[in-house]
C-alpha cells in the first residue's frame, strides 16, 4: 500500500525501510513546548512536537518500514491506530524525509 | 580614567586633543578599540572627520605598534571626487566594492563601513541582531527586526543606568557564555530621532552634542548617529552573562503590556537575528540554547519609549534581580 498526497503523489511506500542516517550527528535541546534538533551536517535547525519526537525516536533505535513503525507506535499510545492517525504519522514521516533527519536503507 | 583594555593592556592608549585626532584621522589614520575589535580609520574629508570625533572622541585609541583587525579608509577616488563633486568611498582591509555616497553623507558610509567588517568577518562570536544593554548583572537581549525600536530602546535604556553592549549587533562569546559590549555610534532612524533627543535632553542640557546632523534620503529615511554614554564607553570591556531575553514590538496605538511566550518561540527568534548563526555551525546552536535555557522571557509591546523602559524593568525586577545577587 502507498500514501497518496493531496496532489496523487506517492508519499510513502508501506513496505520501504527508513531509518536515521546517523543519530550521532543530531544535538538536542528543547523546553516545554517543543523539542529542537540540530542536524551537524545540514546545520539545519528544526522543530518537533512531542508526537514527532516520538516518532523520529523509533527510527533513532533502528531502521525500520512504514508497517513495523505503525506496530510500534500501537503499542506505545496503547491503542489501534485508525487511519487518520496513520495518514498524519506518514505526513510527518514525509517531513523527515525532507528535512533529511530520515533516508531509505 | 582610562579604557583598560584586555588586548592592548601594555599598550597606552592615547588621550588626543580633537586637533592632533584631526590631524591623525587627516593622514595614516588613527586606530580606534571599540569593544573588542580594533579598526585603523583614515578620513579624507573634513565634514566627516568633525562627525567622526563628536561621536567617537571619548573611545581609546592608540598611536602605532598596535594590531588592527581591520582598517577603514574614506576618501575620495580622485581630485574631482575629492574637492569639485565629492564622493565619500570606503575602503576596508577585505573589500572596497562599496557605491559611494555624497560627501555630505560619508559618516553613513563610515558607519555601513564599520558594519559590513563586524557582519562579514566575526566568526568568533555568535552574533544577532539585537538590542543589547546590561546592569546589575542582568544581561538582556532584544532581538528584532528592522523597525521595531530595538535601537531606541537599547539607547534609551543605555540613558537610564544601563551598560549598552549595542543598538544592532549582539556579540556571543561561545568560550565564556558571555555578552561582548561592542558599543558603536547608535544609529537612530526617522521619528526615533527626535525621541531620543528629547530623552537625553532630560539627562543633559548639552543634548546636541551626542548627536550628528541628520542625513536624509537613506535607503532606511533619515538616519542620526547618536554617542553611547560614557558609561558604557568606560566600561565596553565588561561583560555580562545573558539571562534575559526580551521580543520588543513597537506599536503607536497599542496599550504597554508584557506577554509570556514560549522559550522555543524566543530561541528561533535568537536564531533568525543571528547574522552567523550557519557559519559558527553547533557551537551556535549549543550557544543559543543555553541562554534560553538560563534566560526569562517575555514579548513586550509598548507606544512609547518610556512605556518601553518602564516594561522592561518591570519585567526584570519581578523575575531576575531577586536571583542575580545569589549566583
Amino acid at each position: 500500500m502507498s500514501y497518496i498526497n493531496e496532489n496523487n503523489e506517492n508519499i510513502f511506500d508501506e513496505k520501504a525501510v527508513y531509518g536515521v542516517p546517523d543519530a550521532a550527528n543530531f544535538l538536542w535541546s528543547g523546553w516545554e513546548d517543543a523539542r529542537i534538533v540540530y542536524d551537524t551536517r545540514s546545520g539545519h535547525t528544526q522543530v518537533l512536537n512531542d508526537f514527532a519526537r516520538e516518532l523520529l525516536a523509533l527510527y533513532e533505535d533502528g531502521p525500520k518500514s512504514l508497517i513495523e513503525l505503525f506496530d510500534e507506535f500501537a503499542k506505545i499510545v496503547e491503542t489501534d491506530l485508525d487511519e487518520p492517525l496513520k495518514v498524519k504519522i506518514v505526513e510527518t514521516l514525509n517531513e523527515f524525509d525532507t528535512m533529511g533527519l530520515i533516508e531509505p536503507v | 580614567m582610562p579604557v583598560t583594555s584586555p588586548y592592548y593592556n601594555n599598550k597606552t592608549n592615547q588621550s588626543y586633543n580633537d586637533i592632533e585626532l584631526n590631524n591623525r584621522l587627516s593622514s595614516d589614520g588613527v586606530a580606534i578599540e571599540i569593544g573588542p575589535f580594533c579598526v585603523n580609520v583614515s578620513i579624507k574629508f573634513q565634514n566627516v572627520r568633525d562627525e567622526f570625533i563628536k561621536i567617537y572622541r571619548d573611545f581609546p585609541f592608540y598611536a602605532d605598534n598596535v594590531v588592527w583587525d581591520n582598517y577603514l579608509k574614506l576618501y575620495g577616488q580622485n581630485f574631482y571626487r575629492q574637492y569639485i563633486k565629492p564622493q565619500a568611498f570606503v575602503e576596508l582591509g577585505m573589500s572596497n566594492e562599496f557605491i559611494p555616497l555624497p560627501a555630505s553623507m560619508g559618516m553613513v558610509s563610515l558607519e555601513m563601513g564599520l558594519n559590513w567588517h563586524v557582519a562579514y568577518t566575526c566568526r568568533q562570536y555568535v552574533m544577532f541582531h539585537a538590542g543589547v544593554v546590561a546592569k546589575d548583572g542582568v544581561g538582556l537581549v532584544m532581538p528584532a527586526m528592522s523597525g521595531s525600536g530595538k535601537s531606541t530602546l537599547a539607547a534609551g535604556l543605555s540613558y537610564r543606568g544601563w551598560q549598552l553592549h549595542s543598538d544592532e549587533f549582539g556579540l556571543f562569546d561561545v568560550g565564556t557564555g558571555e555578552l561582548v559590549p561592542y558599543p558603536r555610534a547608535v544609529s537612530l532612524k526617522n521619528q526615533s530621532i527626535p525621541v531620543m533627543k528629547k530623552w537625553v535632553r532630560e539627562v543633559d542640557d548639552n543634548y546636541m552634542d551626542y548627536f550628528s546632523d541628520e542625513y536624509q534620503g537613506t535607503p532606511k529615511g533619515t538616519i542620526c548617529y547618536m554617542r553611547p554614554s560614557a558609561d558604557s564607553i568606560k566600561d565596553m570591556h565588561k561583560r555580562t552573562k545573558p539571562n534575559v531575553v526580551i521580543l520588543p514590538v513597537y506599536d503607536a496605538n497599542a496599550e504597554p503590556a508584557i506577554k509570556p511566550i514560549s522559550k522555543t518561540m524566543a530561541f528561533f527568534r535568537l536564531v533568525m537575528s543571528s547574522a552567523n548563526y550557519g557559519d559558527v555551525g553547533k557551537d551556535a546552536f549549543l550557544s543559543l540554547s543555553k541562554i534560553i535555557d538560563d534566560a526569562h522571557v517575555c514579548e513586550i509591546i509598548y507606544p512609547t519609549l518610556e512605556d518601553a523602559v518602564d516594561l522592561v524593568e518591570k519585567f526584570v525586577a519581578d523575575n531576575v534581580n531577586q536571583n542575580v545577587g545569589d549566583e
